[in-house]
């Protein structure tokens, strides 16, 4: 609606490009780490930008449902969400970005595609970035999680050194699994539970031939599989409001640690429950 | 005193090397790195300082989770990026991980002491962090749509 005349002004692309458009940007904020009243928060800027006079939208973990009022019509679609999140927080910040965009330019759908499309493949991790990211995470882990009660001897600072560098090795061959297991769709459960029990296996074997720690070792790998980014969306969507959106994030984030745990027990238990 | 500086730096140094790698596994851009990054030290510091202070797990958690939520959500508004991506850099080093860890080690062994510990300092630290980041959440909405307000009455 023109707001100094008070005309209803068509939207200046068709209405069910605007639905798309909206939905799309809604869907990968939520695959990429986004929280949930980020999601409805943007399409509610974009459907309106396009001249929307009403916008309901309800967006839970795994679908979106939006009706958009544009003086003549209603409009609805929905959106079903797969359960392949990615959690690229620069990917969340480039559609950030775009949704800017999209309220300040308007653009057209083929327009919008092409945009989307470059943040798609700018925005692309790649495997080296990927190992080297969870090789930086083990290794710092396992100095944070160190034992310090003893001092700062050479022998303690060695020893710590020792089994940040093992723990930093072990998590290449773990990040190549995860990653591939990703790749070929295995269930998120099982492929975390079976990434875990080798992680186990690994750590316990090094520490049969090296003298070094495994339980430290294990600690600074388990890190990388621990559903932070979940954890931490659950509890701002559950103040947020989005009560059902938030108890199940929380459940997934339960589950997960319960998997991650139970793969690392497993471990333990094949090498007679001692570490 | 000495060996808690030396202990709380090395915390410090592991701290950065841990988020710079989930930094890049998250696909952080490059201009965004040193905020991020500095997000987890505040967290790791605030923790530290608040425990040896005396405040129990619960409320040196908090403290850390809501001090870095704090300068998540200023640094998000100055970059213009969501404050969801430092917030998650920034907790890392409160997420129970080794409590987990123990936790299972526990129920392995069947060392009910072990289990009944790290549960309880696990459940209690994410406590902390949830509730320090809905009490930074709490009283930073408001101000931001304020700002907004401000911002778009501004450009008009």
């Amino acid at each position: 609606m023109d707001t100094k005349t008070g005309v209803l002004k068509a939207p200046l692309i068709p209405e069910d490009d605007v639905l798309y458009i909206a939905l799309e940007i809604g869907e990968h904020i939520l695959r990429n780490g986004g929280e949930i009243s980020r999601a409805e928060d943007s399409i509610i800027r974009i459907c309106k930008a396009y001249g929307a006079i009403h916008v309901d939208v309800t967006a839970i973990f795994s679908m979106i449902a939006l009706t958009v009022d544009f003086g003549g019509a209603h409009v609805t679609s929905t959106r079903r969400i797969t359960n392949s999140t990615s959690n690229n927080l620069g990917k969340l910040s480039k559609l950030n970005n775009l949704s800017r965009y999209i309220c300040a330019n308007l653009p057209t759908k083929d327009e919008f595609r092409e945009k989307f499309n470059e943040i798609h493949k700018s925005s692309e991790i790649s495997i080296l970035r990927f190992v080297v990211g969870n090789m930086l995470a083990a290794l710092g882990f396992t100095i944070f999680f160190s034992d310090f009660s003893a001092g700062f001897s050479p022998e303690i600072l060695l020893g710590i050194t020792i089994d940040s560098l093992l723990a930093g090795a072990l998590a290449v061959p773990l990040a190549f699994i995860s990653n591939h297991l990703a790749k070929t769709k295995t269930n998120s459960m099982i492929s975390k539970f079976l990434v875990c029990f080798i992680g186990g296996m690994l750590a316990l074997l090094v520490g049969k031939v090296i003298p070094c720690h495994a339980d430290k070792i294990m600690i600074g790998n388990i890190m990388n599989f621990i559903p932070g980014v979940a954890m931490t969306n659950s509890f701002r969507d559950l103040f947020g409001g989005d009560i059902m959106s938030g108890l199940f994030r929380l459940c997934t984030v339960l589950i997960d640690a319960i998997i991650v745990a139970a793969g690392y027990a497993v471990a333990i238990l094949i090498f007679g429950g001692v570490v | 005193m000495t060996n808690e500086i030396i202990r709380i730096s090395i915390l410090i140094l592991a701290t950065l090397i841990s988020s710079a790698g989930f930094a890049l596994y998250f696909g952080v851009k490059k201009h965004e790195y040193l905020w991020a990054l500095l997000s987890s030290v505040i967290c790791c510091v605030g923790y530290e300082i608040s425990f040896l202070l005396g405040c129990g797990m619960f409320m040196s958690a908090f403290i850390g989770a809501g001090l870095s939520a704090a300068y998540s959500d200023i640094m998000a508004h100055k970059l213009k990026v969501p404050a969801t991506m430092m917030i998650i850099i920034g907790i890392l080093p409160l997420v129970p991980g080794s409590k987990l860890y123990y936790t299972m080690q526990g129920v392995v062994q069947n060392d009910l002491e072990m289990f009944n510990k790290n549960v309880k300092a696990a459940l209690l630290l994410a406590a902390g962090i949830a509730v320090g980041i809905i009490t930074v959440t709490a009283i930073s909405r408001p101000i931001n749509a304020k700002l907004n307000q401000i911002n778009v009455k501004k450009h008009k």
